[in-house]
């Protein structure tokens, strides 16, 4: 049974992470490819159906995305083994969601990220640049792709750890991508945010009268308030990198005055929940590796 | 579950001391703003009789307050909450929750705010703007006063469970995954889901239908704030009910009831509302029980908090 419905914006965290991973070719002394990947993570690509997705298999398989993740990984030290799936999600084309999708299923310990999930946000990707020029094509794609793969991260840790969530998991999924994000350098966070950014506000609230609330009666927060959520954590949590970003007016005010307590809160979660199970030097190396191309970067 | 109802107990005390006083509340007439759907005295329709105050042990750590309002609008509210000794019927219930710092919990104007977001180390606040815009709004939405009686007793517990949700979690440096405010929600209503059926009942239908009526259409830089939605936040409280008890709260899914006043929850997100509960029940036990003196806890357990007369019958 699937743990949850996509959860597109965070998605793209493994993917960042791997597109990075192949778009840094040469395995410098930061390169990802020096860290051991977690024994416990196991990867798959599985060859799609349908031929249109072909393209995107080979892209990815190529770019070596789940190998970055395994790595990524690696400081977690997990109590199961976990496995990281690409395929294809809906061969039938019966699924209400059309397979654009990423999940982690924790009957089977499994994350899976759909092809057409990725495919859906290269075809939804701006040509080149926003007409703003702040988001790039490669940062659209990837930061989507990073955050939905560090929100599944969370599912699993969240399942695997038997962390205690007293909100609602799919926004501490979304924290968690943040908190995570967070753990880049300063230029990928920027494009990570700046994935979530471009996803989620693409994408229209439903009405929010009562009368309609069936549209609310989702165990996923709206799109507007996943993407304030995520400016708000970036900027309590890196004031400097993320002012832009209010300057810009895409986080009012009123809730910016808030974010640095916010994301102290989730600071002090993630060290009495998750920080145990870290190693801290090989933590402190994926810090510092490079992960994305210069063109991801932008 | 059974250490889990022991323990929400406490909580849930607070809110049933509150609502043990339906006339604390029930009493107030509109503000002249609203719009009274009937002309009927909410004292007239509500239990007008209140128990005496049960006996339980004071917490040292927990003071309670009520600032006496410079608008004239909040007097009536004052005198009903103070004359019932309704947060001294709060201080009771937390009694058995040991806290390192003591906390104080006020009954407070907020300057025009309907809530004011609880700083560490200040007091818990219940706004008297929030009270008299719960008890507005009802008496705009329905004549009946049982389910005014219900829906004005279950919001003000909402509300007293909520900031008391804060305070712990500040006070006890609780790891909260998730939005603060939602989390402090879903532990309001786990509280409340420990009430037994009746009162679970009550409590929690109140607040939805609270939620209901509030109709606040939300747009734009709305969905920046703090709190969820009102319509979020219904199919939360009725989530967790479905989820602790699937038989007493049959009729919030599956086939539609006749009749019935209240919405229901699609089936896609109640085949998981069973896990939703049993994530903060975990999450409770975890990091909030530990904190809980077994021996008071098993005294303010046995205490009436709230006799079944008290409970309005607006329940389906």
């Amino acid at each position: 049974m699937r743990h949850a419905r996509a959860a597109r914006l965070p998605a793209l965290l493994f993917f960042g992470l791997a597109v990075c991973a192949a778009a840094g070719t040469k395995a410098t002394a930061d390169s990802w490819e020096l860290i051991p990947p977690n024994p416990q993570v196991g990867i798959e690509y599985r060859p799609p159906v349908s031929p249109q997705l072909e393209s995107v298999y080979q892209y990815l398989k190529g770019r070596k995305v789940l190998e970055e993740m395994q790595r990524f990984l690696a400081p977690l030290h997990l109590p199961h083994h976990l496995e990281l799936l690409m395929l294809e999600c809906d061969p039938n084309h019966d699924r209400p969601d059309h397979g654009e999708n990423a999940f982690y299923d924790p009957d089977a310990r499994e994350i899976w990220l759909c092809y057409e999930f990725i495919a859906g946000d290269i075809k939804a990707a701006p040509q080149t640049v926003t007409p703003d020029g702040f988001i790039t094509r490669e940062a659209s794609i990837v930061g989507d792709l990073i955050g939905t793969a560090l929100h599944e991260s969370g599912h699993m840790m969240f399942h695997m750890l038997d962390v205690p969530v007293f909100g609602r998991e799919e926004d501490a999924a979304d924290e968690m991508a943040s908190y995570l994000a967070l753990k880049f350098n300063k230029d990928i966070e920027r494009t990570i945010v700046k994935g979530f950014v471009y996803f989620w506000s693409r994408n229209k609230d439903p009405p929010s009268e009562v009368r309609g609330r069936t549209l609310f009666s989702d165990y996923h927060g709206t799109s507007s308030q996943r993407m304030y959520n995520a400016l708000c954590l970036a900027y309590g949590g890196d004031k400097e990198t993320f002012q832009e970003f209010v300057d810009r007016g895409w986080l009012p005010k009123e809730r910016a005055e808030h974010c640095a307590q916010e994301f102290a809160q989730l600071k002090l979660a993630f060290e009495k929940t998750i920080e145990p199970y870290i190693d801290e030097d090989l933590m402190a190396r994926v810090g510092k590796t490079d992960w994305l191309t210069p063109e991801e970067l932008k | 579950m059974a250490s889990a109802r022991i323990a929400a107990t406490i909580l849930a005390g607070v809110a049933s001391l509150i609502a043990a006083q339906p006339s604390a509340l029930a009493d107030e007439t509109p503000s002249a703003q609203a719009t009274p759907a009937a002309q009927a005295t909410p004292a007239a329709e509500a239990t007008p009789s209140a128990p005496a105050t049960p006996s339980t042990p004071t917490a040292a750590q927990i003071d309670v307050k009520y600032e006496p309002p410079t608008d004239p609008k909040f007097q009536p509210i004052f005198e009903a909450v103070s004359r019932r000794k309704v947060l001294e019927r709060l201080q009771g219930f937390l009694a058995p929750l040991r806290l390192p710092k003591p906390l104080t919990i006020r009954l407070a104007e907020c300057g025009g705010a309907d809530t004011v977001p609880y700083q560490s180390g200040e007091p818990a606040t219940i706004c008297y703007e929030l009270v008299r815009k719960i008890i507005d709004i009802t008496y705009r939405n329905t004549n009946d006063p049982n389910e005014r009686a219900q829906v004005i007793y279950a919001t003000f517990v909402e509300a007293a469970l909520h900031q008391a949700a804060y305070a712990v979690f500040d006070l006890l440096q609780v790891p909260v995954w998730g939005r603060e405010d939602d989390a402090a929600d879903r532990v309001a209503a786990f509280v409340m889901t420990q009430f037994g059926d009746q009162v679970a009942v009550s409590t929690i239908l109140g607040v939805a239908k609270f939620f209901e009526y509030s109709q606040h259409a939300w747009t734009g830089a709305d969905f920046a704030e703090l709190a969820s939605p009102e319509s979020q936040r219904f199919y939360n409280y009725l989530c967790m009910a479905y989820g602790a008890d699937p038989l007493t709260f049959h009729f919030l899914a599956g086939a539609p009831v006749p009749g019935s006043k209240i919405g229901q929850i699609p089936d896609f997100r109640a085949v998981r509302c069973e896990r939703e509960f049993d994530q903060v029940r975990q999450a409770f036990n975890l990091r909030i029980m530990p904190y809980i003196d077994p021996d008071l806890m098993t005294k303010v357990r046995a205490t009436q908090w709230l006799m079944p007369d008290e409970v309005p019958g607006g329940a389906e």
